[in-house]
Parts: structure tokens; C-alpha cells; sequence
């Protein structure tokens, strides 16, 4: 900015200003641009502070299952799939594929959830559920919607990683201000440049990371939010009758997602009352630190039903507390060329009528 | 200057209507039967439209240009009707193969610019093919398309020239539109196919009221003030000039 003394650069045209004293604020020669040489240097000093995020997770100790509680974990021979079921049953199905499951020991030693949110939707819920998603997709194939395979939704509790943490939020932006006014021949524009500020703190709680390596992030990212309010301390008994997905991703590893879901939050938290007040918003800097960072493990429910066809699996899931479901399915690809060709030509004489009306009262 | 070919015209400003000549045919183009289709065409159109509608043909401009000549030509003959003097005259050189509108009073207003080039467009096919009778038929009824628009409280608009129900490039319309519109219609069907979505965000799980701003401040920067000219709100331009009898005329020509 000083190039030498009492020399400056304008930051508007880069035109060289000479500041005399008496002027208070400067203003460029070239461009009619004023500025506040104080302020230009002070922002400069700003920006230039490093700071990194800073994430800091408490290593929480959990208890384990231990053997008395009968926990058993079943391997899919055919998908890899690992579940927990309570009670050594002697076959059971896979619940991602359909398959025979192979016990594979007691889980004592493992991680023991600490809540859990038991089933609120019964079965026949999700299944109707799911019948009604069937309904108004014309391009579903017929022998997909007729395949009697809806007995098949399974209830499972799938693992989670939940993250409580304490965030101060140092936001930095550049931002601009434009007013314009009709004066004689010429319209003015005059447009003032900032560098805005916003710090402060904000708590998130149980932000949820799924923990299972078998259920996509995506699909369960999309079931979410669950009423935590309604969580119980875990026991095994809530397990009877339903699956139970091993967790199998790390806390740590869980750990990159929460951080990037509680960074966007945060940011645009601050961010957000900004957008109103100014016409040009960038953000320069953005640091995060967090406090208290805690994790816990909890159990959710979810109804879900894998259906093989054409070569893929399409999932249906649904969240087994709020009844808000997702799901993928096949399109027939006869169905919807017909449609295309159809509803085009529909269409096209449509438009072709429209023009002709217009044209006659015109 | 030599006008001894020059009509003497009456003005007239109200009812009975005369019988001036409106169509002087100096280069001899057409035969008396289609000057007298051309004279009574133009006459009928001037009469119920209330503005002189003029034909001209020449040979040669006298050492003029074809806009002085045309200017000249309406003021010295005493065409345009009522107080301003309204009226279009159609200069027309076969020799040159130029022509040129002049207008007055009333019709600068009338024909702006796009109204100029519509005449142009519509006549120079028929100039250009050698067909004058159809180039000064034309020339009459595009006139009075324009005049019926400038009664009508408008000002004139490229695009809103009549246009007819032009079947083929309709029906191409209508296929694209409407090809867009299946696909558009198939695609939301499909969409309907998957909803899954990830959350790239924490929404759900801000605690209430956690929120503590505990600074919140502006520094100003830099100010820059710029200017644009403001081009002045108008319906439809029309380009006027001064002629050698000190009045004012619109219009626009060219070649073919």
C-alpha cells in the first residue's frame, strides 16, 4: 500500500496518491477515490493474521459389552455386511442382501452404545410407507412394484457418532455497499468498500455421524434430524426382535465429517445477517476454534430395504422415529421413451394450438 | 433552378378532397393504366388516413442528393396536409437504383425509424425484381400500417409489424417448445425416482439461543464514484434534418 513515504497506492485504480496532512482522508487524482489510509492499513494487518481451525475432541472412555449380555455379531458370507443381534439365533438373514448370516462370536469387548432411540414406526408403517412411494412413478417397472419383497424391511439400529462442541467463530469479510442517484444527464454510482467483522460463539449439539461402514453417509445424512429428547440409556433388551449394525468407523474417523458440517454451519451463522446489510459480500477469513468437544455412541432406528435389480441394489430407508424415508428406484427405460414421445408430441400441438389462437386474434 | 415539369397542387385542409396528383411518374416507369392504379391507391390511402401519401420517380436529382431532393421537392410543391404539413413522399431513382422517404409534420413521428426500415425491407424485394408497380402498391399499404399504428396512440416497433401465421416456422416452434417440455415433464418424473440427498450442514443441531456475538464492527475502506449517461426515456426514435426551405423532415433511403 506505501510505497514511500507519504506516498500511496490507490486501491481502487493503483494510481500513486500523495497524502498531505491537512486532507484528512485521501482521494485519488485519477479516479475521484477517497479512502482512509489509517483503516487500509489496519485491515491489511488483520488479513494478514494466520489462524488455522482448530477442532479439539475429548477422548471420551466407553464402556464395553461384556459377555453375560449375549451380543452376538453375525458376517454376511455374500456382502461382507456385520450385524449385531442379541441371542445367538442359528440363521437369520442378511439385512443388506438377503443372504444366510454366519455367527461370529460373542461381541463382548466391543463398544457399548450409550443411548439408544427406540423404534417409533411399527413395520406395517414402513411398509405402507413404502407402498405409497411406489404409487405416483409411472416409470417404475412393473415386475419391480409387483415383486412381493416388502416383507423384507428390516428394522435396524445403525450406529452413531454424536458431537456436542463449544464454537467461537472469528469471521472476516470484504464488503461492498452501492447507492446510486439520476443527477442532470448522468446517472452516479458511489460504491463504499469494507472489511467486516463478526466474532462470537455458538453450541451445536449431537451432531450426528453415522458409524457404519455398510450404510452410505448420504443415505442416512438424508433420514436425519432424530428427536434426541427421546433417547433412552441403552440396553440390550431394546435389540429383540431387530438388527443391530456393528459400528466399524472410528470416532476419529467420524470425526472430518462433523467438523465440516459444524464449520458450514457456523460460517454461515455468522454469515448470514450480513448478506442483507451489504451488496457484495466475500468472505476473506473464516477461523473456527472449538472447546468442550465431546462425542458419545447411540443406536438409531432404521427401517430398511435393499432390492436387487438390473445389476444394482436400490435402498429404501427410512428414519424409524420421524417415519421420514428416502429411497432410490429403478426407472424402466421402455416407459420412459414412451413418455418422452408422448408427452413431446402432447405438448408441441399444445404450443402449436396456443400460437394459432394468438395469431387469430392477433 | 428549372421546374417547369413541377404540377402547381392545391392544399387542402379539410373536405372536399382533391385531386392532386400523387404519384408523379417523371421517369416513366409505368403505363398510364398502372399509374392510375398507383395515383388512386395512393389518393384513397392519403384521403382516409389524412396524411399525403407521395410517389416520385426521377432519372436524376438535378445536382441534389436524394434526400435534399426528396425534402425539396415535398416543400416546394406544396404537399402535407393540415397546419404541419403531414405527409411521406417515396423518391425513387431507377438510374441510381436509389430511393429515399421524406417526411413531414405529423408522419416524422409516424414513421420513426423502425417505421423507415420497414418500408425499406418491404419495397426493396420488389424494386430490386423490377416490379415498381408492386414496390409503390407496397410501399402505400405498409404505409398505412404504420399510420393505423401511430392513430392508434403507439409508437411504432419493429417486431410489431403485422406479421401473418407463418405455418412451417410456428410448427418448428412449437415442436422444440414442446420437445423441451417432455423432457422437462420425464425429467421431474425421474427425479421423483431418488430423493437422497447428503446435508452438508449442522442446522438441525444448533442449540437454542447459544448464539454470543461479542464483536460485530465495519471498517470503512475506500469509496469510488462512477457515472453512466442516462439516455433519455423515448418511444421509438425518429432521425430528423433541416431541408433547403428551412423546414424540418424525417425519413430514411437507400439503394438496391
Amino acid at each position: 500500500m506505501e510505497l514511500e513515504d507519504n506516498v500511496f497506492q490507490c486501491p481502487s485504480c493503483g494510481g500513486d496518491v500523495e497524502y498531505s496532512p491537512e486532507q484528512g482522508n485521501l482521494k485519488c487524482p485519477y479516479c475521484d477515490t477517497e479512502f482512509d489510509i489509517d483503516a487500509l492499513k489496519a485491515a491489511e494487518e488483520i488479513l494478514k493474521r494466520e489462524n488455522r481451525d482448530e477442532f479439539k475432541w475429548e477422548d471420551s472412555s466407553f464402556p464395553c459389552y461384556d459377555e453375560e449380555e449375549g451380543v452376538y455379531s453375525y458376517r454376511c458370507s455374500s456382502c461382507g455386511g456385520e450385524v449385531v443381534l442379541s441371542g445367538s439365533e442359528i440363521s437369520t438373514f442378511c439385512p443388506y442382501c438377503g443372504e444366510n448370516l454366519i455367527c461370529s462370536g460373542n461381541i463382548s469387548g466391543a463398544l457399548k452404545p450409550d443411548f439408544i432411540i427406540p423404534f417409533k414406526i411399527t413395520k406395517e408403517e414402513a411398509k405402507k410407507a413404502l407402498v405409497d412411494y411406489y404409487k405416483d412413478k409411472p416409470l417404475l417397472p412393473d415386475d419391480f412394484s409387483n415383486r412381493n419383497h416388502i416383507d423384507e424391511i428390516r428394522g435396524i439400529y445403525v450406529p452413531f457418532w454424536l458431537f456436542d462442541a463449544e464454537c467461537e467463530e472469528k469471521l472476516c469479510c470484504r464488503a461492498h455497499r452501492t447507492t446510486s442517484w439520476p443527477q442532470g444527464d448522468y446517472i452516479y454510482t458511489t460504491t463504499s468498500y469494507y472489511l467486516v467483522r463478526r466474532e462470537g460463539s455458538v453450541t451445536l449439539e449431537r451432531v450426528p455421524v453415522d458409524g457404519s461402514e455398510t450404510m452410505p453417509d448420504e443415505l442416512m445424512e438424508s433420514i436425519e434430524p432424530f428427536d434426541f429428547s427421546e433417547a433412552v440409556d441403552y440396553k440390550t433388551a431394546y435389540l429383540a426382535g431387530f438388527y443391530a449394525s456393528k459400528y466399524d468407523v472410528e470416532a476419529s474417523s467420524s470425526e472430518e465429517r462433523a467438523n465440516e458440517r459444524i464449520k458450514k454451519t457456523t460460517e454461515d451463522l455468522f454469515l448470514f445477517p450480513l448478506r442483507a446489510r451489504y451488496q457484495g459480500l466475500s468472505v476473506a477469513s473464516s477461523f473456527l476454534e472449538m472447546k468442550n468437544g465431546r462425542r458419545r455412541y447411540v443406536l438409531y432406528p432404521v427401517w430398511l430395504l435393499n432390492t436387487r435389480y438390473g445389476g444394482r441394489t436400490y435402498t429404501f430407508a427410512m428414519n424409524g422415529q420421524t417415519g421420514r424415508f428416502v429411497g432410490e428406484v429403478p426407472v424402466d427405460e421402455k416407459k420412459e421413451k414412451k413418455r418422452l414421445v408422448l408427452s413431446s408430441a402432447l405438448f408441441s400441438s399444445l404450443f402449436f394450438l396456443f400460437f394459432f389462437l394468438i395469431s387469430l386474434i392477433g | 433552378m428549372k421546374r417547369s415539369y413541377l404540377v402547381l397542387l392545391m392544399l387542402l385542409l379539410v373536405l372536399p378532397l382533391s385531386a392532386r396528383t400523387l404519384f408523379m411518374d417523371q421517369a416513366g416507369l409505368l403505363d398510364e393504366a398502372d399509374s392510375d392504379v398507383v395515383q388512386q391507391s395512393l389518393m384513397s390511402l392519403s384521403n382516409r388516413e389524412g396524411m399525403d401519401v407521395v410517389v416520385v420517380t426521377t432519372n436524376s436529382y438535378g445536382g441534389k442528393d436524394s434526400r435534399s431532393y426528396a425534402d425539396d421537392f415535398f416543400d416546394y410543391n406544396g404537399y402535407g396536409r393540415g397546419v404541419d404539413r403531414d405527409g411521406i413522399l417515396l423518391v425513387h431513382n431507377p438510374v441510381a437504383r436509389e430511393y429515399y422517404f421524406s417526411t413531414s409534420g405529423h408522419a416524422i413521428e409516424a414513421f420513426n425509424d423502425d417505421a423507415i426500415d420497414y418500408l425499406e425491407e418491404g419495397i426493396t424485394p420488389f424494386l430490386r425484381s423490377g416490379d415498381y408497380k408492386g414496390a409503390y402498391l407496397k410501399f402505400a399499404s405498409l404505409a398505412e400500417n404504420v399510420m393505423e399504428i401511430y392513430y392508434s396512440g403507439e409508437a411504432f416497433r419493429r417486431e410489431e409489424g403485422p406479421g401473418g401465421f407463418f405455418f412451417p416456422a410456428w410448427l418448428l416452434v412449437s415442436l422444440v417448445l414442446g420437445c423441451v417440455s417432455g423432457w422437462f415433464y420425464v425429467s421431474t418424473l425421474k427425479r421423483r425416482h431418488r430423493n437422497v440427498s447428503s446435508r452438508s450442514d449442522a442446522d438441525d443441531y444448533l442449540k437454542k439461543n447459544s448464539m454470543d456475538i461479542v464483536r460485530d464492527e465495519e471498517i470503512f475502506l475506500y469509496r469510488t464514484v462512477s457515472r453512466v449517461y442516462r439516455p433519455r426515456n423515448n418511444n421509438g426514435t425518429s432521425s430528423t434534418h433541416v431541408s433547403s426551405s428551412g423546414r424540418t423532415h424525417g425519413g430514411g433511403g437507400g439503394r438496391y
